[in-house]
């Protein structure tokens, strides 16, 4: 394929941030009308029917997440996700696998770095037995012991199937490195060591503090009427306590290192994650950060990184920028990976590229085509129910009504290119950078 | 363009058991023999547009393997009246995306945009399946990008390493043994001829099917497509390709993999199967049920017998019906640190004796079929699924109507068919078994060796 898949964009997503291009929105006037209801016993979602395909889709996000993992117990909530698909309410974990697979529904959670998200896919006709196993799943997962033993091998094995990745790798080490000391930088899934520590008592309590009615957001899309969903609201997430249990967390900001921490590995081929510190969502300049962020990084053949890294040299296959953004950190994220003797080259294009934007801004016709990429892409992300409604808990995430589907798009029409040039001396700052690379560097 | 009402873009539901039928689906072809297939799919204003060519790596010359996805990395360069990069920076400025995938059999293209947009993408796909110019520098460099995606996918992947050799094992005379990336000696010699000559030869109308999904109607499709594909001239030898059938297979294989980056040991095994163009009507949907039962779920066989007793952290398998000379059974199996890979090994196979012997159960393929008929619809509610799945078939020589009875035979299938292909297909010599494991000391001045 002439460019990569989007696993960087996936990686992302399970880290529970949300990836640049879901972000905007505008109201695609001829369908897509969303409601806000909420149920008697106080579940609020956003709707949107759909009656053209036979499934309903639902997407929902409680706050916390790994960040609230106890001090030692690294993975907690993690784990907590993943036994939440074992054996719940009066079903071992062979039953209810057995009675999802033969209604052939969807269901998932896992554990964000600062959310618990998950959600369900059914066809309409199968709705009501599988709302019944997700609310099961939901309000009584049984922790059995047995499945706590067996999900943490699973987990070690993942784990070590995970640092043998190098651009998972060198993600997480990223994370580690730029957060070191904050809850944001701790390792999601945890580590062998506190996965041993962990007990049946220790995830009961981690499931009453972040499963409530108080932090939950929902979004309901596909082939159901209003009515409908405000009863599956109720019968799903009812069960679950109303007040929130959430320790406070400060803001975080990536640290900068004057030169690549290395994980060194015997590999051919090194690979780096670079970060910089960037805006929150709810900032003025935000639109302006997103063309900026198009402009050095989308990955397209005439992004500034791709164009000087790949299209002319030949050293990377992909490299690519990502916002990530969050109640807790702001950052810019990209990555690549080279051969080892080329990446003190590699590092040092990226660097110029990040000086030359800071200091020159884009070319008109750079800005442009960024900003009418950026205004006339937003549909894309609206063509299944899944994606609707995803794309709608992260609008609602960020603090934002569904007027934000059009509101964000006028948003980046109305930025000019001095707001980008603006933006970028005020976020290509070469001396905040932060670049981890697991391999070798060459010998300089 | 007009948009037809809803009522008639709309969804068709079937009555008798099936929750869903999809999309009524047209095709028609053009003067120059460009078949076209329109999806009507009216729920957003966007249109998913693909060519798919019938040709891919299994065309690839002998010694000059990757030349097929060579080219479709050069398919972006530039053309008569394209300058170099201007096809995408095009699609991105009208808010679109587009990538290209090639694969043994097909090699496609594809934009994602608004439908006010498809007569513009509609112009520049074609324009550069008719006039694409390769520059020496470009392709140079180029050459080094897929030499680095070869690195940083394959190489940089142990799995991959292995799976890679398993399917050189597989295959002893067909082209699906060699990687559709190529090998990394033969990447290296890739010219500008090379290329050129695969697009003469391929790249033509007559050899082509066009897919456009989304909120249009087939009389607007097919006025656009004449106004731009339609002058595209074909190429008579472009039809043709004849590969190499496999021999008898005779023998199981086996490939032993050891690398100081592999994570937990891991064995994987594939079997020579039919797919839904090659094969004996009805063993393609049997096998997808029988493969369904053994690992396709939290409930299969092989995660019962092997991860929900501890013992494994995964244990699957998955079918590749979509080949054209024929298909693909996968089986993975991750042991936990207790159970060793041999051990394992011999669980796994004790599964699929008893499957062999036994068959499947009523129940077990009551419950296979009612996952399959979900997914099929969870498929349905995705523009760029519903292009791959009629434009992929369509492209391998199946017709609307069969692809479109597909839901329905896969229902059909009993337990005595799923018995047969079981007793028949998941033969040790149709297979190849690999490992992967790091090796049990290594020095590092190793290493370089056992790269590929």
């Amino acid at each position: 394929m002439s460019r990569p898949r989007p696993d960087f964009a996936a990686h992302l997503a399970r880290c529970g941030l949300l990836v640049l291009a879901l972000l905007i929105m505008p109201w695609p006037a001829s369908a897509l009308v969303v409601e806000q209801i909420e149920s008697p016993g106080g579940v609020k979602a956003w709707l949107v029917e759909e009656h053209s395909v036979p499934l309903v889709a639902l997407r929902f996000a409680f706050e916390g997440g790994a960040v609230q993992d106890p001090p030692g117990q690294d993975g907690l909530t993690s784990l907590m996700a993943d036994l939440m698909t074992e054996a719940a309410g009066d079903l071992s974990s062979a039953a209810f696998k057995e009675q999802l697979a033969a209604l052939g529904s969807k269901i998932s959670i896992s554990g964000g770095r600062d959310s618990l998200y998950g959600g369900m896919e059914t066809l309409t006709a199968r709705l009501q037995p599988s709302a019944r196993l997700l609310r099961m799943m939901l309000t009584s997962p049984s922790f059995a012991p047995e499945d706590i033993a067996r999900t943490k091998a699973q987990r070690i094995s993942d784990l070590e199937q995970r640092a043998s990745n190098p651009s998972k790798a060198v993600l997480d080490r990223w994370y580690a490195e730029a957060f070191r000391g904050h809850a944001y930088g701790r390792p999601i899934d945890g580590t062998p060591a506190t996965l041993a520590d962990m007990t049946r008592e220790g995830l009961l309590a981690q499931h009453r503090r972040l499963l409530t009615r108080g932090a939950l957001k929902v979004v309901i899309t596909g082939d159901i009427g209003k009515a409908a969903a405000i009863e599956l609201l109720d019968s799903v997430f009812g069960g679950l306590p109303m007040e929130a249990q959430l320790r406070p967390v400060d803001k975080a900001v990536p640290r900068a290192a004057p030169s690549p921490v290395v994980e060194e590995k015997e590999l051919p081929l090194a690979t780096a994650a670079f970060g910089l510190p960037s805006l929150p969502v709810d900032h003025p300049d935000y639109a302006a950060l997103r063309v900026l962020n198009h402009i050095i990084g989308s990955g397209d053949f005439d992004s500034r990184l791709t164009e000087e890294i790949r299209v002319k040299r030949g050293l990377a296959y992909a490299i690519e920028t990502a916002l990530q953004q969050d109640g807790i950190a702001s950052f810019v994220l990209g990555t690549f990976a080279t051969k080892t003797e080329n990446m003190g080259q590699a590092l040092a294009v990226l660097k110029e590229v990040l000086a030359t934007t800071a200091r020159d801004g884009p070319t008109p016709t750079q800005f442009e085509n960024a900003r009418s990429y950026l205004a006339g892409s937003f549909l894309l992300d609206y063509d299944t129910s899944g994606k609707v409604a995803g794309s709608l808990l992260g609008i609602w995430r960020d603090g934002e009504g569904p007027e934000a589907l059009s509101n964000r798009v006028q948003r980046i029409r109305s930025v000019r290119i001095d707001d980008v040039k603006r933006v970028a001396k005020q976020v290509l700052q070469t001396d905040k950078l932060l670049v981890t690379v697991v391999g070798k560097l060459p010998h300089r | 363009m007009r948009a037809l009402s809803a009522a008639v873009c709309g969804w068709i539901v079937a009555a008798a058991g099936l929750a869903h039928a999809g999309p009524v689906v047209s095709t028609f072809t053009l003067g120059n023999g460009m078949q076209v297939v329109v999806i009507p799919d009216a729920r957003v204003p966007v249109v998913t547009h693909m060519v798919y060519y019938r040709t891919g790596a299994g065309e690839d010359p002998w010694g000059r393997s990757g030349v097929a996805h060579f080219l479709e990395h050069l398919m972006f360069k530039s053309s008569k009246t394209l300058k170099t990069g201007e096809f995408t920076r095009t699609i991105t400025r009208l808010g679109g995306r587009d990538n290209a995938f090639t694969m043994h059999d097909l090699t496609y293209y594809f934009q994602r945009v608004a439908r006010e947009h498809l007569r513009a993408v509609m112009a520049l796909e074609a324009e550069r399946m008719a006039n694409l110019r390769l520059v020496e520098d470009e392709v140079r460099t180029e050459r080094d990008v897929v030499r680095q995606e070869r690195r940083s996918t394959v190489e940089a992947n142990p799995l991959l390493v292995l799976s890679e050799q398993m399917m050189a094992s597989l295959y002893l005379n067909h082209p699906y043994g060699r990687p559709v990336i190529g090998w990394a000696h033969e990447i290296e010699k890739l010219s500008r001829e090379d290329a050129a000559a695969f697009y003469r030869r391929y790249y033509a109308p007559n050899n082509a099917v066009l897919v456009v999904a989304g909120d249009v109607d087939v009389a607007g499709v097919r006025a656009l497509a004449q106004a731009t594909y339609g002058a595209v001239k074909p190429n008579a030898a472009a039809g043709r390709r004849s590969r190499p059938e496999e021999p008898a297979a005779l023998v199981a294989r086996r490939v032993t993999y050891e690398d100081a980056r592999a994570g937990p040991p891991t064995l994987l095994r594939f079997y020579q199967a039919p797919s839904l163009a090659a094969g004996k009507p009805g063993d393609a949907e049997a096998i997808e049920l029988l493969t369904h039962i053994l690992g396709g779920d939290d409930s299969s066989r092989l995660y019962r017998r092997l991860v929900a007793t501890d013992l494994a952290a995964t244990a699957g398998a998955s079918y590749q019906s979509n080949g054209l000379d024929g298909g693909r059974i996968s089986l993975v199996l991750i042991p936990l640190p207790a159970l060793s890979l041999s051990k394992g090994e011999e669980i796994l196979d004790e599964v699929l004796a008893e499957v062999r012997l036994k068959g499947v159960t009523q129940h077990e393929l009551e419950r296979a079929k009612s996952a399959l008929e979900a997914r099929f619809v969870f498929e349905s509610d995705n523009q760029m699924t519903l292009a791959r799945r009629y434009g992929e078939g369509v492209a391998l020589g199946r017709t609307i109507a069969d692809l479109d009875a597909h839901p329905r035979r896969i229902q059909q299938v009993s337990v005595e068919e799923i018995g047969r292909v079981a007793q028949a297909y998941l033969s040790p010599q149709r297979s190849v078994t690999g490992t992967l494991a790091r090796p049990t000391a290594v020095a590092s001045s190793d290493r370089e060796d056992k790269k590929p």
